[in-house]
C-alpha cells in the first residue's frame, strides 16, 4: 500500500510519523510505503513566532531539519505538489514527478493573507511570519509611546493569539517602563472580545485591570496608511501610531487552483476527517474547511484518529475510530502564569485561574514540540 | 490504659501540615525557576525522551543489549575494559609497532600466537554476519 | 446566479458561527445567500447585529429542533 502525505508542517510531520510508527514492521518488509511530499527541508515551530516577535526567542530556537524528525521509513522530498489528480489517485509534483497512492493524507495549512485589506501589509506589524515577527521586535522596541491598535482579520489560525498578543503587549511595555505612555486598544471582529465565551468573560476583567481599550465588532476593511488609520466594515474606525495585525488567512493556493476547496478549504467529515466525496483521502489541519480552531493542537488530535485509521484499513480494511472534535490551547496571561483551553465538539472549554505551573508546562511544551513532531509525545 | 487512636483522627492535622509545607515548598521552586532555567531542563528531558524512544525502538541495538547481557560476553567485555585502563594495550601496541615494515614484519606479526588468536576471533564474527557463507568453509 | 450556501456551524464552540458566517460572506458575492445553522443561542441576537452593522440582508431566522436557522444575503 501506497500512502502519501502532501505537506510537512506541523500537522503533517505528526501524522505521518504516527503512521509509520504503527506500521513500522510493514514499512521494514516491503508492505507500505510511506512518502512525504513538501515545499521545504526546514520544520518551523510556529507558535514560536510570537516569542519572537517579542524578543523571547531567535528564530533559530525554532526550526529544525524536517529529514531529521521523520521516521527512518519515510521517503522525503522537497518537491511540492502542483497538480491534485485525485480520480487516478495521482499527483504531480513542481519537480514534474508523478506520484500514485493508495491513500493521501492533505496537510498543507494555511498562509496569512493582505490582499483582503488594501494598506493592511505596508502599516502593520505581524507576529504570523518569520519576516514579521522579527521587524515587529525591532518596532516594539523603539516604540516610545502612543496609540497601539491590535486588529483581527478572519479566518485566522491560532484563536488565542489576539488575547496572548495583547497581555504580552502590555507586559512588554511595562518592563520597558513606558506602559502609561502607550494606550492599548483592541478590536475583534464579533460580540465580544473572544469567540469563546468563557476566554471572553475571563478576559474583560483583565483587560480592564490592564487598561485595555476594547472594540468588538470591528472587521477591518482598510487601512489609511498615510493618516494611519483602520476602517472596519461597520464604519468605525482606529487611529494608530503602532498597528498590530492577526492577519486573515486562506488555505494554500495550490489547493484552490486544483478545485479542492475555494478559498483552499477542503470540504472535510467532521468525524472521519475524510475529504468530501473521497474514500482514500484525509485532511488534517488547517486546509480543513471545519468550523473548528486551526491549532497545533487540532492537528495532533487529528493525527491520532488518521494514524490508527490508515493502519487499521490497511490491516482490516475498516476503519475505527472518530475525530470528536478536541483541541487544547495554551493561553498565556500575564506575570508569568497561564491558563488552558480544553474542548471538543460537545463540552465546551472551562477556564480556570491562570497559574504558574501552567506557565511552566507551556515553556516545557515549547521544548517537547519536537517529540510531538517525531510522533512521540 | 490508653485507647487506640483511629490512624485517620489522629494523622490528618499532621498530613494536612505535610502538603502545606510540601505545596509551599512547590510554590517557593517555582518562584525560583525562571523561563530560561524551565526552557534548559524541558529541552534536556525532551531530547533525553527522543533518544530512550530511539534507543528502545532500535531493534539491532536491543539485540546486541541482549547479547551483551551474556555472562561470558560480560566478562571479556570487564577484561577489555581493565587492559584499556592497565594501559597495557596501548603500550603492547606501541612497543610491537614494528619499526621496519615490509614482508618481514608482517611475517613477524602473523608468527605471535596472540596474533593469530585475534584474526581467529575476528574470522568468527565476520562468518557469523554472514550466515548464507558459513557453508563455504 | 445567487445560490444558497449552507454553513453548519452547529456544535461548534471556536471560532464559532458568527466568524464563519464572516468567513463565508467574505468568499460570496453579492446576491448570494447563506443559511448559517447554530447550536449557539448567541447567535440568535448576535447574527443579526453584525448584518445590521454591515448592512447586508437578514431573511430569516428561526429555529427548529433546538437548532437556529438563520438565512443572510450579501447585499454589498
Amino acid at each position: 500500500m501506497k500512502i502519501l502525505f502532501v505537506g510537512g508542517g506541523m500537522g503533517g510531520t505528526i501524522v505521518a510519523n504516527n503512521v509509520a510508527r504503527r506500521l513500522a514492521r510493514e514499512v521494514r518488509e516491503g508492505k507500505v510505503e510511506i512518502t512525504m511530499l513538501s515545499a521545504t527541508d526546514q520544520h518551523w515551530y510556529q507558535p514560536g513566532l510570537l516569542y519572537v516577535a517579542f524578543g523571547k526567542m531567535a528564530l533559530s530556537d525554532i526550526v529544525r531539519e524536517q529529514s531529521n524528525l521523520l521516521e527512518p521509513g519515510i521517503k522525503f522530498f522537497v518537491d511540492p505538489v502542483e497538480e491534485f489528480e485525485l480520480a487516478q489517485n495521482k499527483v504531480r509534483t513542481k519537480g514534474g514527478v508523478v506520484h500514485d497512492y493508495d491513500m493521501l493524507v492533505i496537510a498543507t495549512g494555511c498562509e496569512a493573507v493582505y490582499d483582503e485589506v488594501p494598506g493592511l501589509e505596508e502599516a502593520s506589524e505581524t507576529p504570523y511570519t518569520r519576516e514579521g515577527a522579527t521587524r515587529m521586535f525591532k518596532r516594539l522596541r523603539d516604540f516610545e509611546g502612543g496609540k497601539v491598535a491590535i486588529v483581527v482579520g478572519v479566518p485566522h489560525k491560532c484563536p488565542i493569539a489576539p488575547i496572548e498578543i495583547t497581555f504580552m503587549l502590555h507586559e512588554f511595555f511595562e518592563k520597558r517602563g513606558i506602559r502609561d505612555k502607550v494606550e492599548l486598544k483592541y478590536t475583534y471582529p464579533i460580540a465580544r472580545i473572544h469567540n469563546i465565551e468563557n476566554i471572553a468573560n475571563w478576559a474583560v476583567p483583565e483587560f480592564e485591570r490592564m487598561e485595555v481599550d476594547y472594540e468588538t465588532f470591528f472587521n477591518m476593511k482598510e487601512v489609511d496608511v498615510e493618516n494611519r488609520i483602520v476602517h472596519s466594515e461597520e464604519g468605525t474606525e482606529k487611529e494608530f501610531d503602532l498597528l498590530v495585525t492577526v492577519p486573515p488567512h486562506r488555505g494554500m493556493k495550490v489547493i484552490e487552483e486544483n478545485n479542492l476547496g475555494e478559498g483552499g478549504w477542503i470540504p472535510t467529515d467532521r468525524y472521519s476527517l475524510q475529504m468530501e466525496g473521497q474514500d482514500n483521502v484525509y485532511v488534517l489541519g488547517d486546509t480543513s474547511n471545519l468550523p473548528i480552531s486551526k491549532t497545533g493542537s487540532t492537528a495532533h488530535f487529528q493525527s491520532e484518529v488518521i494514524g490508527e485509521n490508515i493502519a487499521s484499513i490497511f490491516r482490516t480494511g475498516l476503519a475505527t475510530r472518530e475525530y470528536d472534535g478536541k483541541v487544547y490551547c495554551f493561553i498565556e496571561a500575564d506575570k508569568d502564569r497561564a491558563t488552558n483551553a480544553c474542548f471538543n465538539y460537545i463540552d465546551p472549554p472551562e477556564i480556570r485561574a491562570p497559574t504558574k505551573s501552567m506557565h511552566m508546562l507551556k515553556m516545557s511544551y515549547n521544548q517537547w514540540y519536537w517529540s510531538s513532531a517525531r510522533g512521540l509525545l | 490504659m490508653t485507647s487506640p487512636e483511629t490512624p485517620t483522627s489522629s494523622g490528618q492535622p499532621q498530613d494536612l501540615a505535610k502538603l502545606i509545607e510540601l505545596a509551599a515548598a512547590i510554590s517557593a521552586a517555582q518562584d525560583a525557576m525562571t523561563d530560561d532555567i524551565v526552557t534548559r531542563l524541558a529541552s534536556a528531558m525532551g531530547e533525553g525522551m527522543i533518544l530512550m524512544d530511539r534507543l528502545t525502538r532500535n531493534q539491532g541495538l536491543m539485540s546486541l543489549l541482549q547479547a551483551l547481557n551474556q555472562p561470558a560476553v560480560q566478562d571479556n567485555l570487564e577484561r577489555l575494559a581493565e587492559a584499556l585502563r592497565s594501559g597495557s594495550v596501548i603500550e603492547t601496541v606501541g612497543a610491537r609497532t614494528p619499526k621496519t615494515g615490509g614482508y618481514g614484519g608482517l611475517l613477524r606479526m602473523a608468527r605471535d600466537p596472540d596474533v593469530q588468536d585475534a584474526i581467529y576471533m575476528l574470522a568468527r564474527v565476520v562468518k557469523g554476519m554472514n550466515p548464507d557463507d558459513a557453508s563455504k568453509n | 446566479m445567487p445560490e444558497t450556501k449552507v454553513v453548519d456551524a452547529r456544535n461548534t464552540f471556536c471560532p464559532g458561527p458568527l466568524m464563519e458566517l464572516i468567513s463565508f460572506m467574505k468568499r460570496a458575492e453579492v446576491g448570494d445567500q447563506m443559511e448559517l445553522l447554530s447550536t449557539d443561542d448567541g447567535s440568535a441576537s448576535d447574527v443579526p447585529q453584525w448584518i445590521a452593522k454591515v448592512g447586508h440582508e437578514l431573511v430569516t431566522k428561526e429555529k427548529i429542533d433546538d437548532v437556529w436557522h438563520i438565512t443572510v444575503k450579501k447585499v454589498k
